[in-house]
């Protein structure tokens, strides 16, 4: 198995959080805390530190297995396919549920004339080929995607700062404590990154390095979505953006630098698609990954058709049902945290704790 | 009486030549002996042998020049072969035959001459091997070397040498005469610089090994020679420091040339495909030039360059992508200038792959970028134009392509003929005619000029023909395309290995931020190699290199 | 071989099969099928129940030759529809191209229909992807046909240029402002505070074509929807030498009613009340005040700058106060923000007091005396700076009170500050501002630093 360097699980890791956080999380956070969003953006990057230390801690006793194996070694393979199939659910809907989410806002913007099939079929087709690749290109090319994609806000942030209003963090609560902590909690489904935090160790030249790697990637996509956050705290009355197809997108039209350097939307959206291909790419090598982990082939390469089948249909039959927007915001966090939080470390902590047993038994 | 006769020739016949179509068969005929066959004892063999592999009855320019060799008061038939044009004819009359046919002193062996040994005087035995003697005595020529073997021997014989066959000797000497004509030393005709050394390789391999020798001035610069092609049997050169170069690297290369089962190989650019990881991208993964300087440069990071006989190009192996940007003027100028020159090529690399695809993707999908101004500049130039964007763009695009090609074949003479039809072509009639617009004439002249300044052709051809990619991508579904196409490319890239080496090595360090490592520090700062080669001499410079502060 | 015909021929099969899908979006926003508006007026109907949506195109024919489009007069169309989609709908089958709202710069509401509410037409505006936020919304009180028919740009070539630069030239005067449609949506939203556009009107002394409609070729065409359409060309058509001598006499009339008009007072300065004579169709002075987007009043001149001052939204002004010492004299002196204006609100009484302290630095322009003779004078600079405080302090205070009183919203947006001051937005709402602003005081602070002129110092 191709083995990735720190920086590139690093940048995984923010690719996976930031693709979320820009299509979904940061109009939900917006929208249900209002003027303490930047707190409760603050708060969850808290909370995922934390967790992520959690993990991490549990890992100790496991150095470079993954999760499905530990899996394996609780409950045999029966365990291990099961949770698989769990985490394959949950990787492949947030893959499903941020391609519609970019390719309906692609066809509002520009392809209103087009079928959204072809929108889906041109990154679907784009995933396949470069998962077909060697040479952990994906991770790679993400690298480069990813830190383009990460300048790209940072420079929204900086271009941004005339349209300004820096009162809209007051009321500094907000909705209230409740609000911004406690049902402000339920946000921290934007580090879906945690995800891959169950499957790197056996990736990295040093698993070792996996501590470093989880708090570096969590704490710099933490510093990108507090400044996303700010930005459209500052910019927008929370009203406006619960419409919007995505704010970032939106502040960006407001960018206006004499008259040369104006509706630069578009430019940001090439980089939202090469993020998003990026993201598809890795996400699709973890479901293979999984998949061949659960089903015990030696080639990956050939599961890549039955999942972007998968894929394809999954989104086609979110596409047909219209309140999906709707339910997208509850069925991602319910997912998020049972699947990958609550399943994750309940896996985890039985694992160190059959250890123990296994490690006493062998000492008497 | 037939008139037409009267007005012209008429042929009586219809002539019909066609080759008539052989099946492909595994037959003997297509499979090459490989086993080496000896050389005979008896000169009338070994003649006879050699006569019927040159085919001497009708080969006009193979010369077998029978003589006597007298050696111990015994003559014996010898048989001196060579190809005329190939061989430095007073070489062979001075330092081969006169030596071997004039009767001197040295051709009588006289039993009772002594041998020096160190401390002690031994008289030489009796019996003294007649190979041996003709080696060290008969023959003064620098470069002999005995063959057991026909196919050794026909092998030094194409090469320019003379083959010397004795009767009663299994062995032959092949004799290094070569003396036929060649390119001198000249500057570089395709990778020119301002501030820099300017020789080039030329098609002799020899000289082409000296040229590195002389440059390099280290006795573990290693050149080991390599034969390619099972026809023609190409000297190929690989040539390495053996203090700094990775072992598994060097392995790495002769097994790849020592495992091509071709017939022949006569270019560089044939060999390169050959032995490059990727086929089918069209990515150059090796870097070739005709430079020493740029070789030597190379060997010193730790890579390796190999050498084709009859090729003036080199290929240093292995190739990471920022190489392809880089050009040996960078070493030699101060860094400041060096990398804003590296960061204009990078310019140009996105220019040349990218802008005609997002000025088609602008105008087809996304005008709200342009400023309203030069929107309806363009509009208003579009209005008499019957072509829809993307046929104007390949008729532009192909129009360059046509007058670059043209430009390379065309004669010298009428090389300035073509540049002002060319001017013709892509500037005012095609504007006046309302078959282009202006900007679009911009776009392209913009993009040509941007591939010419990638300092490696191979890359920038491959990026003028993904080029067109991208253009059918931006057509197709403007930035939507594009982005993939980009994601899609970049990890292409990504995706590629030189000789074990990733393509993006430099790209991705450790220990600094993404890219930074294209950029060349002051050359006093270089003091580590590129871990990338992992090469077995990590430091080139002193932490503190300029003692003299 | 076999491997690669295949492979050409699967590729070649997809990129028809994309070619094929894109196609559709291709054709409807391809540069030969768009026509791009530059400016939209929108009127009431004079049925009250409609809209009348004016459409301004450029003529670009003259940017292919020189780059110069001042001979060439825009393409106007109005057309009559229940919404400003479905005016566009209905014009796109009029017009041979599809209308792209992407590089309009200006929206103009009539000051009719702003009185009426224009929430719903700007959230229809807003919902529309091709819609800049940036562009600029301005008020006309004459109709928005008319203020687009006559906008002219006589020191900009291209008229696009002009609806650019002159917002933004705001800002060293500061008696309009740069309001784009994106921050006054974003204002809309909020209920607690008022809303201001750019106001706008025609120059009554150019010769307009308001009044001269028969002038330029018009054609007027019902269709059985009862929707009518008329399109005129813009101002600046090429003329004839009897159009020249209409032109002088019209030149005439105007210096005439210029004189009549006398000297107009910076304080009462507003769009419409023009005293200027020359290629100026429109003019630009002054805003409009919204509340719950419905239109309730206009700021003039000295109302704009003072709200400007208080935004930290003008570089530098202009101000013109009596000479302290000089009875019936005046002083010109130009003035810049030093820092942005301190705003504390006190919600400790039932009344909440917002206290403003402005600190400003300046420079005499003029001092106007009685001899033609420049005198040696000793200027008290600290009397004028006290003249320059009250003068500002006065106008500032007259000001909110008018938007206290007369408007009864908050067009300072000082609803922003006292937000501070509580901790959850229900202890904000509970507060209820909108009615609490209502009687509120004021205690402004103007604190200022003059400095002589470049020549006298």
């Amino acid at each position: 198995m191709k083995k990735f360097s720190n920086k590139e699980a690093i940048f995984i890791i923010v690719n996976l959080c930031s693709n979320i956080s820009i299509l979904i999380a940061d109009q939900i956070i917006v929208d249900s805390c209002y003027s303490s969003s930047i707190l409760n953006s603050i708060f969850i990057s808290i909370l995922a530190l934390v967790i992520t230390t959690i993990i991490c801690i549990l890992y100790k006793k496991f150095v470079g297995i993954n999760l499905l194996d530990i899996a394996e070694f609780i409950g045999g393979k029966f365990l291990k396919f099961i949770i698989g199939i769990f985490f394959l659910i949950y990787v492949m809907f947030s893959m499903a549920v941020l391609l519609c989410k970019l390719t309906n806002c692609l066809q509002i913007v520009y392809y209103s004339m087009t079928d959204i099939i072809y929108i889906l079929l041109s990154f679907i087709l784009a995933t396949g080929f470069i998962c077909r690749l060697s040479n952990n290109a994906f991770s790679k090319s993400n690298l480069i995607v990813t830190s383009v994609s990460l300048i790209a806000i940072f420079l929204v942030f900086i271009a941004n700062t005339n349209n300004y209003i820096y009162n809209n963090i007051f009321p500094i609560l907000g909705n209230g404590i409740n609000s911004t902590i406690i049902d402000g909690a339920t946000n921290l489904f934007t580090f879906g990154g945690i995800v891959y935090l169950y499957f790197l160790p056996p990736k990295l030249n040093n698993p070792k390095d996996s501590f470093k790697v989880s708090i570096s990637g969590i704490l710099i996509f933490s510093i990108f979505l507090v400044i996303s956050v700010t930005t459209i705290t500052l910019m927008f009355n929370p009203k406006l953006v619960k419409g919007q197809l995505f704010p970032i997108y939106t502040s960006i039209k407001y960018i206006d630098f004499g008259t040369f350097f104006e509706r630069l939307d578009s430019v940001f959206l090439l980089i939202r698609v090469m993020n998003l291909g990026s993201f598809l790419g890795v996400s699709m090598s973890l479901c293979m990954e999984i998949l061949k982990n659960i089903l015990s082939v030696t080639d990956d390469k050939p599961l890549i058709y039955p999942l972007l089948l998968l894929l394809l249909s999954i989104c086609i039959s979110l596409e047909k049902i219209s309140k999906f927007d709707i339910l997208e915001n509850n069925l991602f966090k319910i997912i998020f945290f049972s699947i990958v939080i609550s399943l994750g470390i309940f896996i985890l902590i039985l694992g160190n704790i059959k250890k123990i047993f296994v490690k006493n038994k062998v000492y008497r | 009486m037939d008139l037409k006769l009267i007005f012209k020739y008429v042929p009586t016949g219809e002539y019909n030549f066609s080759i008539p179509v052989s099946k492909i068969n595994s037959s003997e005929q297509n499979k090459n002996s490989q086993s080496k066959k000896n050389i005979y004892t008896s000169i009338e063999q070994n003649s006879k042998y050699m006569k019927s592999e040159y085919n001497q009855i009708i080969n006009s320019d193979i010369v077998f020049r029978d003589f006597y060799i007298t050696a111990k008061n015994v003559e014996y038939k010898s048989l001196l072969i060579y190809i005329d044009g190939m061989v430095d004819t007073d070489l062979i009359n001075n330092y081969v035959l006169k030596p071997l046919m004039l009767k001197n002193t040295n051709n009588t062996f006289d039993s009772n001459i002594q041998e020096y040994n160190n401390k002690l005087s031994v008289k030489k035995i009796k019996n003294v091997n007649l190979s041996d003697y003709i080696y060290t005595n008969l023959i003064p020529q620098n470069a002999v070397t005995k063959e057991e073997y026909f196919e050794d021997a026909i092998s030094g014989i194409n090469s320019g040498n003379c083959v010397l066959f004795v009767d009663s000797l299994n062995i032959s000497f092949d004799i290094d005469v070569k003396g036929f004509k060649q390119r001198g030393v000249e500057q570089p005709q395709n990778e020119n610089i301002i501030k820099g050394p300017q020789e080039a390789f030329v098609e002799n391999i020899r000289t082409n090994t000296s040229l590195l020798r002389r440059i390099v001035n280290n006795q573990n610069l290693i050149i080991e020679n390599l034969s390619v092609g099972r026809i023609n049997k190409t000297k190929c050169a690989v040539c390495y420091m053996q203090n700094i170069t990775n072992s598994d690297l060097v392995a790495e290369a002769k097994f790849r040339l020592n495992n091509l089962d071709v017939d022949t190989i006569i270019s560089s650019g044939q060999l390169e495909q050959l032995i490059q990881d990727d086929t089918q991208t069209g990515i150059p993964q090796l870097l070739s030039t005709e430079r020493p300087d740029k070789c030597v440069n190379g060997l010193m990071q730790g890579r390796i360059v190999i050498l084709l006989n009859g090729n003036p190009y080199a290929l240093i192996a292995p190739a990471v992508i920022t190489d392809f940007l880089s050009s040996p003027e960078d070493s030699n100028l101060n860094p400041v200038f060096a990398n804003f020159l590296r960061f204009i090529r990078i310019l140009a690399l996105i220019i040349t792959l990218l802008l005609p695809g997002i000025y088609i993707a602008v105008s087809s999908f996304h005008q709200e970028i342009l400023p309203t101004e030069l929107l309806f500049s363009i509009f208003a130039s579009k209005e008499s134009v019957p072509f829809p964007i993307i046929f104007e763009l390949l008729i532009m695009e192909i129009a360059f392509e046509l007058i670059r090609e043209g430009g390379l074949r065309s004669p010298s003479a009428i090389g300035s003929t073509l540049g002002i039809i060319g001017a013709l072509i892509l500037g005012e009639a095609a504007v006046s005619a309302n078959i282009v617009i202006p900007f679009l004439i911009i776009v392209v002249a913009i993009t040509g000029l941007a591939s010419f300044a990638i300092p490696d052709f191979s890359f920038g051809f491959h990026l003028r023909m993904y080029r067109f990619i991208f253009i059918l991508l931006g057509f197709t579904s403007g930035f939507l395309g594009i982005g993939l196409g980009i994601y899609f490319y970049i990890s292409l890239i990504c995706s590629l290995k030189s000789f074990g080496v990733n393509y993006t090595s430099t790209l991705f360090s450790e220990y600094s931020p993404i890219g930074l490592k294209y950029f060349v520090p002051p050359f006093w700062k270089q003091e580590h190699r590129s871990t990338f080669l992992s090469p077995k001499k990590e430091d080139s410079q002193n932490k503190i290199s300029m003692k003299w502060r | 071989m076999k491997k690669v015909f295949y492979k050409i021929l699967i590729v070649s099969i997809v990129s028809i099969i994309f070619i094929y899908g894109f196609s559709g979006s291709y054709s409807i926003s391809n540069t030969d099928n768009i026509s791009y508006v530059t400016a939209l007026g929108i009127d009431l109907s004079d049925d009250k129940s409609s809209l009348q949506v004016t459409f301004e195109f450029m003529d670009t024919s003259s940017f292919f030759t020189s780059g110069d489009s001042s001979n060439t007069p825009p393409i106007i169309n109005t057309i009559a529809a229940t919404s400003i989609s479905s005016a566009i709908n209905l014009l796109n089958v009029y017009v041979e191209k599809n209308i792209n709202l992407s590089h309009c710069k200006v929206f103009v509401f009539s000051q009719e229909l702003a009185k009426k509410g224009i929430s719903s037409e700007l959230t229809e505006l807003m919902n529309n992807p091709q819609v800049r936020p940036t562009s600029n919304l301005i008020i006309s009180k004459c109709s928005a046909r008319e203020y687009v028919q006559n906008s002219t740009s006589s020191l900009e070539k291209i008229l696009t240029k002009y609806y650019d630069i002159f917002p933004k030239g705001s800002r060293s005067t500061g008696y309009t402002a740069n309001i784009t449609i994106g921050n006054f949506y974003n204002n809309l939203l909020t209920k607690s505070s008022g809303n201001l556009a750019i106001l706008g009107n025609l120059n009554e002394l150019y010769p307009s074509e308001s009044n001269s409609s028969q002038n330029s070729s018009s054609s007027e065409s019902s269709d059985s929807s009862g929707s009518m359409m008329s399109s005129s060309s813009g101002k600046n058509s090429s003329s004839s030498s009897s159009e020249e001598k209409n032109t002088d006499e019209d030149n005439k009339k105007a210096k005439k009613k210029q004189a009549e008009k006398g000297t107009i007072s910076v304080k009462n300065l507003i769009a419409g009340d023009s005293n200027i004579v020359g290629d100026r169709g429109t003019e630009n002075i002054g805003l409009a005040v919204f509340n719950n987007g419905k239109y309730v009043g206009e700021l003039n001149a000295m109302d704009t700058l003072c709200h400007l001052l208080i935004q930290e939204d003008v570089i530098s002004f202009l101000l013109t106060i009596d000479n302290p010492e000089i009875y019936e004299h005046y002083i010109d002196v130009t003035l810049k923000e030093n820092i942005s204006p301190h705003i504390s609100i006190d919600i400790s009484n039932e009344n909440p007091i917002i206290n403003i302290n402005i600190d400003l630095t300046g420079r005499i322009a003029l001092i106007k005396n009685s001899t033609t003779v420049p005198e040696e004078n000793n200027i008290d600079l600290d009397k004028i700076s006290n003249a320059v405080n009250f003068s500002l302090k006065n106008e500032i205070l007259e000001y909110l009170n008018k938007t206290k009183n007369t408007f009864n919203c908050d067009v300072d947006n000082f609803y922003r500050d006292a937000k501070r001051k509580f901790k959850t937005i229900d202890e904000y709402q509970k507060y209820d501002w909108i009615n609490k602003y209502k009687n509120c005081d004021f205690n402004v602070n103007v604190n200022s630093l003059i400095h002589l002129g470049i020549i006298d110092s």
